[in-house]
């Protein structure tokens, strides 16, 4: 967490502000109450794979720190595998997990229609940046707990600007041969989304050129980065909050690159569970997911804050300042097995 | 008392004594339903899982009703079925590579005087303390196409672009997987020298054979049954195994049926799919052991018995350094390099940097200790999991070995046979059979630790048996009349005599089960729940988050405390319980 | 009935009657032996009075109470017997006196009373000075005083010993012989005694019972054993004996060259029909001219072989009439070499009717 504090100094305002507000612990008398409940449940469990571990544990921490008696109990894994998990005790009729977060709301939606999730509107939505706050679930099963558009992140001592691929398709070029790093739609939720778009940019024949420059195929496509950083592979597909603070905070050698034919923009998607142990603490915390300290954390870490107000990190750039795609929820559940089967076929694994 | 005492008073030639009866309660010894509820335990941990695994690959899941597409799905496709052959091609060239690292390091060690035995024979000894995974990570660190540091320093050498050698392949997963088993190689085959005596070499050598014929006419002949036998466990041990492939086999693109079996156990879960799949493991595996006692009983592999005579080493010569290079350049590969490069990674900010002072940090302990969110208790956890599955597959094989060896229950042997059944199981195939029994309701053990626990004691239930058996074969069953005549029930006999006198024995027993359970990820990684994660799986996490140096932080903190337990146990049972035989 | 009982015991291993139609009474307080040559089934017999085996017929009582029966048995660890077992059994992670404490701290003794009992059992098998020794320390004869210390502080009801001296060098058993009378004598403890050693069990028994091929032969006291044996194999297996067959008159036996009056063997016996008789080496005397004494038989002959055993000569003598064979025991004194004429006198008295 040392980034956390190695930014406060450009961020004095919007800290001060979020003291003001944990330091007079002025409750509305919702949250107090939903806060009395979770104290009696005592801890919430929290399924993430919309962030990496350390990013995830750093917002746990927030929320103990304003909940004081709430113990939050992180868990992650990539996407693909958490949801698994999920489905799994569902299935098993033991469902230990109290909300999911998550890249693909294509599983959201698909929770929704098991049945398994608990409709909850909470009071910080009012709050919200109103185009993300309308990405989320019509009903309220599930709000958007994120954006982390998936980029291109290239090595800056291995690669100039100028030889840095500027599209998707550029990943193709020989010139990346042994040089390229993906993640498996089959583990990873976000890399499932993003595989869905390029087969419909580009046809199946993207993955066959792609396949060709052997490119390093890694679970989560949280590892992406810091193969870049690493110097192991020159290029990959990463998020972007993970590339910036890489560049900013541990002065890697690593930068950005927007492609011209769009970013994926995976909205990321909360929702509690219908038969979750601790269903107060569930409330809490989703509402607390969308208050000032998340926000502020958030944009500490390059990431787009979800209140509304709240400035943008020092060199991050506006999201309507640069193209973005998205998979349509539907679209994403339908297609995602056939892309992951072929994947598999493609890449031999 | 009975109506037999009246008869007393008259004539006791005339008595009919078939009649005679002791009273019920009088016969009852609370011990024998003791043994039935150890059989029963047998049957919970052993027999039920199997047999889930085996109908629940006849299973519809949907209709519950009898089926074969399970087959056809997991067979259906040329992928699979590549992965299948992969496995086996694999498995083969771990074997040639363990012997090749194994048997030459166990004549050195045992039969010549080579220099640096010792050294040798400890470091061996690590490469049984460090975990495959950790050892595939060093190896991530050392061979990583672009960055690993052999490939670096190949590069600054040469001016070259290409990588030297790249992990992620082929001989990278065999590499990998050789040197994460290449002990077992050497202990079998190092305590098979150790009993061959020097005058079946000596009597070679009279006939004019020279040292060298010598050793590959009668030396090696002679430990070939623990060659042939190392060679099958060896091969057991790596298509079975999963930290590795999971670590290098997807970079590397080279599926096998372990990987293959995520993919059916991901979403949407293939249960019956996986269960299907996973028979060919069991099928192998109770086929080469078959096979192994066929070659086995043939005549002619029978003569290295006990006690041997006197047994000289080989004078190498010159030849003794040459030796010792090759065994040095074995322990650097299996052992010294990996580890070193993990714990300089483990106090790196980057561990591509290299060494110096500005990259040198405590942030990886601290992270992995106090910030990490699971890795303080899945330390526990895994400690917790070896302690637990240690004690009670011990105390629960010292009961079986017991029953087995006294004939306490009809079908002891049918005991015996189930405690070392667990063998042939392949800990991922477990796994799934014990998901398939426990996790899901009605017994819904998912996400405890009770169903790890369980599956640990089952798996490492045949090391603890034989260890037992061998104890209390050694055990003269007078010492228990003893007590039992002097008032003390079976279970006083085996609390106040038997265990005190196997204490020892069990004790080594119990480290050689906690040291791999402590490290356990084949069977953990389909059982462990949210809050019960386990050391292996969190590495295996930050690893596919790419975080090499928390990771290797946490895993020099695992290797510690289980340096720290082993050291313990030499301490208290001399450094040689590892070269005895299990 | 007071005492143990054995009626009609038998226990069969698979088509092999190890013991079988197995009657015995011992006293209260009686010291038996079960005498007999190895695997004529005396440690099955001992095993099943102790419980570790079940009979397959018959049954064992203790004091009027059925502990055996082939329906079922009581456990060895209710049965209040002691045993001592060939290899001693002596816990080698226990000292001497945790070995001899072990069974009164089963019996829930105070702390008091325990240490004071083994203390002064250790006197008895005078054993004190090592009561903190471990078993690894000690030597072959103090375990077997440790075992036998064990053994009888717990005051069993039964005390069972298998062969406890076969595991001694010679001299070692000849003390541990008296040693364990003498403990007899002190406790008066019921005790059954298994050998295979005659020596052993005239030292020690009240009566010895001996057994072949799992039967019991005879059951009498030492002396009785040897001076009445019963059968053929009672009679050569205690001591020597010759065996003469004679053919049964009115009032006479008939052997070949002389008669014996029924009446001065002593027995009671119908005429008609073969007979076998014992006669002790030393139920004779050789002597150079015929001695006329009333009753005694004399046989004139020569003296065919000799050996000189240092504390008697064993002579074999051959009878002018019949040509019969005797070994005669005689007194280092009586020389007669090979070839000399003599005569052999018989104590009919001595003459035991046998059964084959
Ligand atoms: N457990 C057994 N199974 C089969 N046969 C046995 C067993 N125990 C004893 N026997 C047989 O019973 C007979 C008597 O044995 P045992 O009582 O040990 O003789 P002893 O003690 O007089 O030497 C022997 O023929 C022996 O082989
Ligand atoms: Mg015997």
């Amino acid at each position: 967490m040392k980034h956390v504090f190695s930014y406060v100094a450009g961020f004095v305002p919007a800290l001060v502000l979020a003291a003001g507000i944990a330091g007079a612990a002025e409750m509305t008398d919702g949250e107090k109450q939903l806060y009395e409940a979770a104290r009696k449940e005592g801890s919430v469990t929290w399924y993430v794979s919309q962030t990496t571990t350390e990013f995830a544990d750093g917002m746990c921490n927030l929320f103990e720190k304003k909940y004081a008696g709430v113990e939050c109990n992180v868990v992650r894994a990539s996407g693909q595998v958490i949801f698994q998990r999920l489905v799994q005790e569902l299935q098993a009729k033991a469902v230990q997990g109290d909300l999911m977060s998550t890249n693909d709301d294509g599983q959201m939606l698909q929770l929704k229609e098991q049945g398994a999730l608990a409709q909850f509107a909470p009071e910080n939505l009012k709050d919200m940046v109103p185009v993300l706050r309308d990405m989320a679930d019509k009903e309220h099963y599930w709000i958007t707990s994120g954006v982390s558009p998936l980029v291109i992140a290239y090595n800056t001592k291995l690669v100039t600007e100028a030889e840095a691929p500027k599209n998707w398709t550029d990943l193709t070029d020989p010139k990346w041969k042994g040089q390229v790093a993906v993640g498996h739609p089959s583990f990873s939720g976000s890399v499932g989304l993003w595989t869905i778009l390029m087969n419909d940019l580009y046809g199946w024949d993207f993955f066959e050129k792609l396949e060709k420059n052997a490119p390093q195929i890694g679970r989560s496509v949280a590892d992406g980065h810091n193969l870049v950083v690493s110097g192991e592979r020159k290029v990959a597909l990463a998020p972007l909050p993970l590339i910036l603070s890489d560049a900013a905070t541990k002065k890697a050698p690593i930068a950005v690159v927007y492609p011209t034919d769009g970013a994926l923009l995976p909205p990321s998607a909360t929702g509690i569970l219908k038969d979750a142990p601790h269903p107060n603490a569930a409330r809490l915390f989703e509402n607390f997911l969308l208050g000032p300290e998340i926000a502020e954390y958030f944009s500490k870490d390059y990431r787009y804050p979800l209140r509304a107000g709240v400035p943008l990190a020092e060199g991050m750039r506006p999201l309507d300042s640069y193209k973005t795609r998205s998979i349509e929820t539907t679209e994403g559940i339908s297609k995602l097995p056939d892309i992951q089967e072929k994947f598999r076929d493609t890449f031999g694994i | 008392m009975t109506s037999v005492s009246d008869t007393d008073a008259m004539s006791w030639t005339k008595d009919e004594p078939a009649k005679a009866r002791v009273p019920w309660h009088q016969r009852l010894q609370p011990a024998n339903l003791l043994w039935l509820f150890l059989a029963g335990i047998l049957v919970v941990l052993i027999i039920a899982p199997m047999w889930t695994l085996v109908i629940s690959s006849f299973t519809d899941a949907k209709t519950g009703g009898w089926t074969l597409h399970n087959y056809a799905e997991a067979y259906g496709k040329e992928r699979h079925i590549t992965a299948l052959t992969n496995t086996l091609k694999m498995g083969a060239a771990v074997v040639v590579l363990k012997l090749l690292f194994g048997v030459p390091l166990a004549w050195a060690c045992s039969r010549t005087d080579m220099p640096g035995r010792n050294f040798v024979r400890y470091s061996v000894f690590g490469a049984f303390i460090m975990p495959p995974y950790l050892a595939g990570v060093g190896w991530i660190l050392l061979a990583g196409p672009n960055t690993g540091w052999i490939n670096k320093i190949w590069h600054a050498l040469t001016g070259s672009t290409e990588p030297l050698v790249n992990i992620f392949s082929f001989g990278g997963l065999v590499l990998v997987t050789a040197i994460g088993g290449f002990f077992l190689v050497f202990v079998l085959v190092s305590s098979a020298f150790e009993m061959i005596s020097s005058e079946m070499e000596d009597a070679a050598n009279i006939l004019g054979a020279g040292p060298f014929k010598t050793a590959m006419k009668v030396t090696f002949p002679l430990v070939m049954p623990a060659i042939i036998g190392s060679a099958l466990l060896s091969f057991l041990g790596a298509i079975a195994l999963y930290g590795v492939p999971a670590l290098i086999s997807i970079p590397a693109r080279y599926p096998v049926v372990v990987i293959q079996l995520t993919e059916f156990f991901s979403f949407p879960l293939r249960l019956e799919v996986a269960a299907a799949y996973s028979m060919p493991l069991l099928l192998i595996t109770a086929a080469l052991l078959g096979l192994q006692k066929l070659i086995l009983r043939r005549k002619g592999y029978v003569s290295v018995s006990g006690k041997g005579g006197e047994r000289r080493i080989v004078k190498l010569g010159k030849w003794r350094w040459v030796l010792f290079t090759y065994c040095l350049m074995v322990v650097s590969l299996a052992v010294v390099m990996p580890f070193l490069v993990l714990l300089l990674a483990a106090f790196s900010q980057s561990w591509t940097t290299g060494f110096s002072f500005d990259n040198f940090t405590f942030g990886n302990f601290h992270y992995v200790l106090f910030e990490h969110s699971s890795s303080r208790r899945a330390l526990l956890g895994s400690i917790g999991l070896g302690i637990a599955a240690a004690t009670v597959a011990i105390v629960l094989a010292l009961f079986i070995a017991y029953i087995v060896q006294r004939r306490l229950l009809p079908f002891s042997g049918v005991l015996a046979f189930l405690a070392v059944s667990p063998y042939v199981v392949p800990g991922i195939v477990l796994a799934i059979g014990f998901y398939a029994a426990y996790a899901l309701p009605p017994v819904a053990l998912y996400g405890t630790y009770m169903i790890m626990a369980l599956a640990f004691i089952t798996r490492f239930l045949p090391i603890a048996f034989t260890t037992s058996s061998a104890g209390v074969r050694s055990i003269h069953p007078e010492m228990e009349e003893a007590v039992r005549i002097l008032g003390g029930g079976r279970t006083t006999a085996l609390r106040h005599v038997v265990g005190p006198l196997l204490k020892r024995t069990l004790a080594g027993g119990w480290l050689l089960i906690f040291v791999p359970a402590a490290q356990e990820l084949s069977t953990a990684i389909f059982l462990v729940g949210p809050t019960t994660r386990v050391v292996s799986v969190v590495l295996l996490d930050l690893s596919e988050e790419g975080e090499l140096e928390k990771l290797a932080a946490l895993g020099s903190l695992l290797l510690i405390i289980i340096v720290a337990v082993v050291a313990v146990g030499m301490k208290y049972l001399g450094r040689d319980f590892m070269l005895r035989r299990s | 009935m007071d005492g143990l009982v054995l009626r009609k015991l038998g226990r069969r291993f698979g088509a092999v009657d190890a013991v079988l139609d197995f009657d015995l009474h011992i006293k209260p307080g009686e010291f038996v032996s079960l005498l007999g040559p190895s695997g004529c089934g005396k440690t099955t017999t001992l095993r099943m009075i102790a419980g570790f085996i079940d009979p397959t017929s018959g049954s064992i009582e203790l004091d009027g109470k059925v502990l055996s029966a082939p329906s079922g048995s009581v456990p060895p660890e209710k049965r209040g017997m002691s045993m001592i077992f060939q290899s001693y059994a002596i816990w080698p992670n226990m000292t001497v006196s945790e070995n001899v404490a072990f069974g009164l701290n089963l019996r829930k003794l105070p702390a008091e009373e325990v240490r004071a009992r083994v203390g002064a059992v250790l006197e008895t098998v005078r054993m004190s000075h090592l009561a903190d020794r471990y078993p690894a320390e000690l030597s072959g004869g103090q375990q077997q005083r440790v075992a036998l210390a064990r053994a009888v502080v717990i005051r069993p009801a039964v005390l069972l010993l298998d062969e406890p001296l076969s595991n001694l060098d010679a001299n070692l058993r000849e003390e541990m012989r008296f040693e364990i009378k003498r403990m007899h004598d002190e406790f008066r403890i019921t005790s059954v005694y298994v050998t295979h050693d005659q020596g052993e069990a005239m030292v020690t028994s009240d009566r010895i019972a001996v057994m072949n091929n799992g039967r019991l032969e005879q059951i009498d006291t030492p002396y009785a054993l040897y001076s009445r044996p019963k059968t053929r194999f009672v009679a050569s297996f205690i001591g020597r004996t010759n065996f003469l067959s004679g053919i049964r008159g009115n009032s006479m036996i008939d052997f070949a060259g002389f008669s014996v009056p029924f009446a001065a063997i002593g027995e009671e016996m119908t005429g008609g029909g073969p007979i076998t008789v014992s006669i002790r080496p030393q139920a004779m005397k050789l002597s150079a001219t015929e001695m006329a004494k009333d009753k005694t038989i004399n046989l004139p002959g020569s003296v065919k072989q000799s050996s000189f055993l240092g504390e008697t000569w064993d002579y074999v003598f051959q009878s002018r009439e019949g040509g019969l064979q005797f070994r005669v025991a005689a007194p280092p004194a009586d020389v007669f070499p090979v070839g000399t004429p003599a005569w052999l006198q018989i104590d009919p008295a001595q003459i035991v009717p046998i059964t084959d």
